[in-house]
């Protein structure tokens, strides 16, 4: 497979169940690029993830993971992915070795000596039965086994969801090591925007099951910003199509803006409105301004 | 797929099948060893007979539910169904393997125990006669098995899974009241000293594997149409 075939193609996915509908969800990773897919809980995260490892067949759309289309040929391509989800569990009754032998035997790739490199990392005992693991522990197990057979896409569902800030903390780290490999490409589903902006560089939103926004990570903390404004009595603020949330009343608004730009202070300017303070914003405000500013164009 | 890739996925669904086994060896090793004490019990005379016989069919019956509960219903509470799946196999191959590697499971202490239940008649001062009925009661284990196995692998629902689970049970008394009472089979033959094999006995012994192999049969093509995996 050439390089540039995309790790994971979505197009125009459409899954209706009885209470819940994914709408035209459409996105593209590129090999090597982290994409961060956040949304809040029941936006479609996990739907979306498992219609692409082939684990639900969507109603309309195209899905190819790795140059191969799913869920046909979810056999050939799951050999190079490694699928981790919060709610995934390993046998309970069986020991951490024998899942890792279990995976070697399965995984040309495996490469052993950097399984006991992670064993050691992570501070898990092999010997040690499934059901004795704490949630952290069973994490990085689960993360030590799909690390250590060298997959070329990642595929992580809410992988830190319940783990305490020791245990994430290590569970980034490794994975902040893992990206040195420029050809694999991880997706990384979470409600934790922290997490996200620290390790991905592109992102994408979801809610309600559909896109609100994709695009890399930089942009995205470049181009939103909250400006804080003093309008004068008698002065009306302009309309802004970049503005998303204009609040407050009186002399003082605050605005959120998804496209900044000097041309903004500009209009502002003119109007008679003064520019008292422009901040940038977290990922987490980005989010959740986005996700309030798209349900709103939906409510219209 | 290629070659190449057959032969790979039929390596990983022996290897779970492998898998199925080794997780219950705990599960087989207990009913190997309750259907053999239940053997030996059955192999006295008298009251011996009866409660060695009693124990025996309850062993046989529990441990397909149990096996049927723990090794394929109990896969997909727990979600270890998903480690599986996220292996590079289809979920048909998925399918494939659970119902062959529980049945595998099954199958094992069952020919123990069924040779040695088919043995003691012989052995003891139990009349041979008894044998067809023997037979066709241990082809019945594996009936209400597979029927189990069926139950656990499309239903999800609880409630659904108990009532299964008495109906199967159930199911065992009418089966036994009604071959004793068919010339042939029952109907005093068991008492007799050499074992009569019967067009009766065929009969009922083809409508049991034909039961059989369409419990199979079904759960392959159901998930064949099925979306959801999980």
């Amino acid at each position: 497979m050439i390089a540039t075939t995309p790790a994971i193609e979505l197009r125009g996915i459409h899954k209706a169940f009885r209470f819940f509908t994914l709408q035209e969800v459409s996105l593209e990773l590129s090999p090597g690029q982290i994409m961060g897919f956040v949304g809040p809980n029941g936006a479609g995260k996990s739907t979306t993830i498992r219609i692409l490892m082939g684990l639900l067949t969507a109603d309309a759309g195209h899905v190819r993971v790795l140059g191969r289309a799913m869920p046909q040929e979810q056999a050939l391509a799951k050999r190079d992915i490694g699928f981790v989800s919060d709610d995934m569990r390993l046998f309970g009754n069986a020991t951490l070795a024998w899942h890792m032998k279990f995976v070697e035997r399965t995984y040309a790739k495996w490469d052993s000596r950097y399984a006991a490199q992670l064993l050691s990392r992570f501070n898990l005992q092999a010997e040690q039965p499934i059901k004795g693991l704490s949630r952290g522990e069973h994490v990085k197990a689960l993360l030590l086994l799909v690390l250590a057979r060298r997959p070329r896409l990642l595929v992580l569902d809410e992988p830190t969801s319940g783990l305490d800030p020791v245990a994430r903390q290590e569970v980034l780290s490794e994975l902040m090591d893992v990206l040195q490999d420029e050809d694999r490409s991880i997706l990384f589903s979470s409600h934790n925007t922290a997490d996200v902006e620290r390790i991905s560089d592109q992102i994408t939103f979801i809610d309600r099951g559909r896109i609100v926004d994709s695009r890399d990570k930089e942009t995205f903390l470049e181009r939103w910003r909250r400006i804080e404004l003093h309008v004068r009595d008698g002065v009306k603020l302009p309309d802004v199509p970049s503005v998303v949330d204009v609040n407050g009343t009186g002399r003082v608004a605050t605005v959120t803006t998804n496209y900044y730009t000097p041309e903004l202070h500009r209009i502002y300017e003119r109007a008679g409105v003064e520019i008292h303070e422009v901040q940038r914003m977290s990922l987490e405000e980005i989010f959740v301004a986005n996700v309030m500013s798209s349900r709103k164009e939906r409510a219209r | 797929m290629n070659d190449v890739s057959h032969a790979t996925t039929r390596a990983l669904v022996l290897r779970l099948m492998a898998k199925d086994v080794y997780l219950n060896r705990q599960t087989m090793f207990a009913a190997l060893i309750g259907g053999l004490a239940s053997l030996i019990i059955a192999s006295t005379s008298g009251i011996g007979y009866s409660i060695g016989s009693i124990s025996f069919i309850t062993t046989m019956m529990a441990f397909g539910v149990v096996l049927a509960m723990f090794s394929i219903a109990q896969e997909r509470k727990d979600r270890s169904g998903m480690f599986v799946l996220s292996l590079p196999l289809a979920p048909m191959d998925y399918v494939r393997a659970k119902l062959l590697g529980t049945t595998l499971t099954y199958f094992i202490p069952w020919s123990v125990l069924s040779a040695g239940a088919v043995l003691v008649i012989p052995l003891t001062p139990l009349p041979d006669g008894a044998m067809p009925m023997t037979v066709l009661l241990l082809v019945y284990f594996l009936l209400t098995f597979s029927v189990m196995a069926l139950v656990a692998l499309l239903v999800s629902s609880e409630a659904k899974t108990t009532l299964a689970i008495i109906a199967t049970n159930m199911s065992l008394t009418f089966f036994m009241f009604g071959i004793s009472r068919i010339h042939g089979i029952g109907w005093g033959l068991d008492r007799k000293e050499t074992p009569t094999w019967s067009g009766s006995f065929f009969a009922v012994l083809a409508a049991e594997l034909a039961v059989i192999a369409i419990t199979f049969a079904i759960p392959m093509c159901f998930n064949l149409r099925k979306k959801e995996f999980l």
